[in-house]
């Protein structure tokens, strides 16, 4: 006779055949059970059946072919002379049956559903239904909060399953919290997505199906909430398994077998009294999960925030301060070590699992708070240096260019810093008063290095870039700062802003330049580590060729020298041009502009190589020009060098 | 003051115990066989049970010696009786810390003997052993072979119906 392999594929019309059979096996562990009862005496008589014994019932082997001698011996050992090894080997199918009974009692359905995958004897035992279905009905009703009782339609294993697993009925796939309660599955997305279908996509995804419609009658639904209330959908696996049910019984008719008809009549009215009533317990059940969820969440809710209140407590009295305890049980549960919103009760036990973690994130707090504080601390102290250096700029002589070190470079002094990010909170404006005795020289030093950079940049826009530093500042010394063709562009015009005009200055309105890069660049120090700002007043300006090369044609223009004439010379001269670019008919009238606007004006035309250049006005035509420009300045009072002045044209 | 009465027990191994009648009798073997045998100074055999785990049996009994004996009839679906189902008592926990071996010789020993308050702490811990692990942690645990094939083991997950349903 064949023998089942294992549990899983055992059927129940097996179990009939079995038991009429019998093999020397089968009598080996009977005679064994036999003597066991025997060697007990006066014992308890449920000692003479175990696991093993209760397969041996059905005539069922479960283990032959798989480890036979190893199994075969354990039958065959007396009990009373059992070894503890031996025992340790397969304790559950040596215990008596009754224990073991006891013992599943106290478990959970799921570690019945673990227990019955461990090994083919016991998945045997538990998943019959005869054998095992009061311990399984046990567990589920001690489960509390109670759950809803098994369904009809299911057996207790697929309940427990469905209830207390996480894993995709489908699939498989680990923490699944979705269950479809109408048709008994926990699904993860993937699956619902590609095995679900609505009523109305049928026809299209079943072309194979006759009578589909006769299917969908026969199998459960569930319907969607909010997005088409009233849609059925349906799953693929119910509807494949009932159009193969419904096939076989077409063939028998079509056969015209005996009675076909009325078995198949019968089977659809009773197939649809069970979609009627699964339908409707599946409303039941959805029910009771919110409602479930619900008082979980306000459980689970009191629960942590007892186990938050006696951790504050424990942790309080370890000696840490209360803002740092309460800031790391605000922590976001999301963001790594969840400590404090566990919805599990604080034991003993459970607080010394948790207060390593717990003390890290008070720690991590406290030294947050401590930064925290010192970088205000230091903050303070970076206002108080400022404000020092403000007063020092307006006691500082730096005619004529008022060129001075934005405060950052202030703060950046290794020795300022130093005071800054020293202990203790004082934040006296004296602490600086030692640091600040040096500040003169320091600020001379930087001034010379500066303007040797500027000159190194004219000379450099002019051609001379090979000049040693002696040469630079000897050039500096010479005066070549103070040239009209020693100007700078802010890279407010270079650097791709198009719409603003282009911001160009000479020695003396360098420190006036509004440069954008002011924005991106912190003069703060920064206290959290200690570097320095990056922002450097000279960073942002340019000499650039083209430039230089416009401004020494209007020099030239204007008769002068452009090797010795300076910016005074230039505005003692006080000569007007005209744009060669701008003419009459294209602007409705041209603009006289002194030397100083015709170099800004060039931005206008986009870069200075594409300009045509300047004509020089003559000495009638400025007098007229002149003329208007102060009727213009008496009507509002504007600077002669930032507005274009309007004239005719002279042609 | 008379002394309590006393009786004799014998383990597999030969081993005798004198104890107290009272606290023999919190095995309901043992009390049934002097009842029905009467008093005697023949030591009680006890073929199922060796010394040590005799040892430790009695030390249970002797501890538990005025605690009264659980009704027959004791309605387990009772809320009390549920909850002293699931809970084990402090000295209990200390006195069945041991290893695997001996905790399964003490369970056989109060089946055998018949101290039901005993066979329950041992079932408890034996339960409390397997709560909330996966099916390997509990193959691990207590030595289970695992028999299936990985195909097997793949499909026993998915199948969840009862055996005689398939």
């Amino acid at each position: 006779m064949a023998r089942h392999r294992y549990a899983p594929y055992f059927k129940y019309g097996d179990i009939e055949d079995y038991e009429t059979g019998s093999d020397d096996t089968d009598n080996d562990e009977t005679d064994d059970s036999d003597s066991v009862s025997e060697d007990e005496g006066s014992g308890s008589s449920s000692q003479t059946s175990s696991i093993r014994a209760a397969n041996h019932e059905f005539q069922f082997d479960p283990d032959k072919n798989i480890q036979p001698n190893r199994k075969n011996l354990k039958s065959t050992v007396p009990e009373a002379d059992m070894t503890p090894r031996y025992l340790m080997e397969d304790i559950f199918s040596t215990l008596p049956l009754d224990v073991v009974h006891e013992v599943l009692g106290h478990l959970h359905p799921l570690d019945l559903l673990h227990l019955a995958r461990t090994n083919k004897v016991l998945r045997f035992y538990l998943m019959s239904k005869c054998l095992s279905s009061s311990t399984w009905k046990k567990a589920r009703e001690a489960v509390v909060p109670a759950v809803p009782q098994c369904p009809k339609d299911q057996s207790e294993p697929q309940w427990a399953a469905l209830l207390f697993t996480q894993e995709c009925t489908r699939c498989g796939t680990a923490q699944v919290r979705k269950i479809e309660w109408t048709l008994r599955l926990r699904g993860c997305k993937p699956c619902f997505v590609n095995n679900f279908f609505f009523s109305q996509g049928v026809a299209s995804t079943f072309p194979d199906i006759e009578n589909v419609n006769t299917v969908l009658e026969l199998i459960p639904y569930a319907r969607t909430s909010g997005y088409r209330p009233l849609m059925r959908f349906y799953f693929l696996d119910h509807v494949k398994k009932m159009a193969k049910i419904i096939e076989d019984y077409s063939l028998r008719i079509d056969a015209a077998v005996e009675g076909a008809r009325g078995e198949f009549d019968e089977f659809v009215d009773r197939k649809k009294a069970e979609v009627t009533e699964q339908v409707e317990s599946g409303k039941t059940l959805k029910k009771w999960a919110q409602e479930a969820a619900r008082m979980r969440r306000v459980i689970n809710d009191e629960i942590i925030k007892e186990r938050k209140q006696a951790m504050i407590a424990k942790l309080t009295g370890l000696g840490y301060d209360m803002l740092d305890v309460r800031a790391a049980a605000r922590d976001n549960p999301y963001n790594g070590t969840m400590v404090f919103r566990v919805p599990r009760p604080l034991s003993d036990a459970e607080w010394e699992r948790v207060r390593p973690s717990a003390e890290m994130m008070v720690q991590k707090r406290k030294n947050d708070r401590l930064q925290k504080e010192m970088m205000i601390i230091q903050q303070n102290r970076q206002r108080v240096a400022l404000l020092r250096y403000a007063d020092f700029k307006k006691a500082y002589n730096a005619s004529p260019d008022r060129l001075l070190p934005e405060g950052a470079f202030i703060l950046g002094l290794p020795i300022i810093t130093q005071i800054i990010q020293s202990d203790g909170d004082d934040i006296d404006p004296t602490i600086f008063d030692e640091a600040f005795k040096d500040l003169p020289a320091l600020i001379d030093e930087w001034r010379r290095v500066r303007r040797v950079d500027l000159a190194r940049m004219i000379l450099e826009a002019q051609g001379g870039s090979d000049d040693a530093e002696e040469d630079l500042d000897a050039a500096e010394r010479e005066g070549i700062l103070h040239l009209a063709t020693s100007i700078f562009v802010s890279c407010a015009g270079l650097k791709g802003l198009r719409s603003d005009a282009p911001s160009v200055h000479w020695l003396e309105t360098i420190h006036e330049r509004k440069c954008v890069c002011h924005v991106f660049h912190s003069t703060s120090l920064n206290v959290r580590d200690g570097s320095k700002p990056k922002y450097d007043s000279l960073r942002c300006i340019e000499a650039v060729p083209d430039w230089v090369a416009l401004a020494k044609e209007l020099v030239q223009a204007a008769g002068l020298d452009p090797r010795t004439a300076t910016v005074k010379d230039m505005d003692d001269c006080n000569a007007r041009f005209w744009c060669k670019d701008c003419s009459w008919a294209k602007w409705k009238g041209n603009v006289a502009r002194n030397w100083r606007n015709c170099i800004a004006h060039i931005g206008f035309h986009g870069k200075p190589s594409s300009c045509q250049g300047y004509r020089i006005l003559s000495a009638d035509d400025r007098a007229v020009i002149e003329a208007k420009e102060t009727a213009l300045a008496t009507l509002q009072e504007i600077d002669w060098n930032t507005i274009d002045t309007p004239a005719k044209d002279p042609t | 003051m008379s002394a309590a009465p006393q009786v004799t027990l014998e383990s597999s191994d030969g081993e005798k115990f004198k104890v107290d009648k009272e606290v023999a009798e919190r095995s309901v073997l043992i009390k049934n066989m002097i009842e029905d045998v009467g008093e005697s100074d023949n030591p009680i055999p006890l073929p199922n049970v060796n010394a040590s785990v005799l040892k430790k049996v009695l030390e249970y009994c002797e501890h538990h010696r005025g605690d009264p004996l659980p009704a027959a009839d004791a309605d387990p679906s009772n809320d009390d009786n549920r909850k002293r189902a699931t809970e084990i008592s402090d000295w209990d926990q200390k006195f069945i810390q041991v290893d695997q071996e001996m905790l399964f010789e003490i369970i056989l020993a109060a089946n055998y003997m018949d101290i039901k308050p005993l066979l329950d702490v041992g079932c408890k811990t034996v339960a409390n052993m397997i709560k909330g692990k996966t099916p390997e942690e509990i193959r691990k645990l207590f030595n289970i072979v695992n028999d299936f094939t990985p195909e097997e083991e793949a499909q026993i997950k998915k199948e969840n119906e009862w055996a005689e349903d398939r």
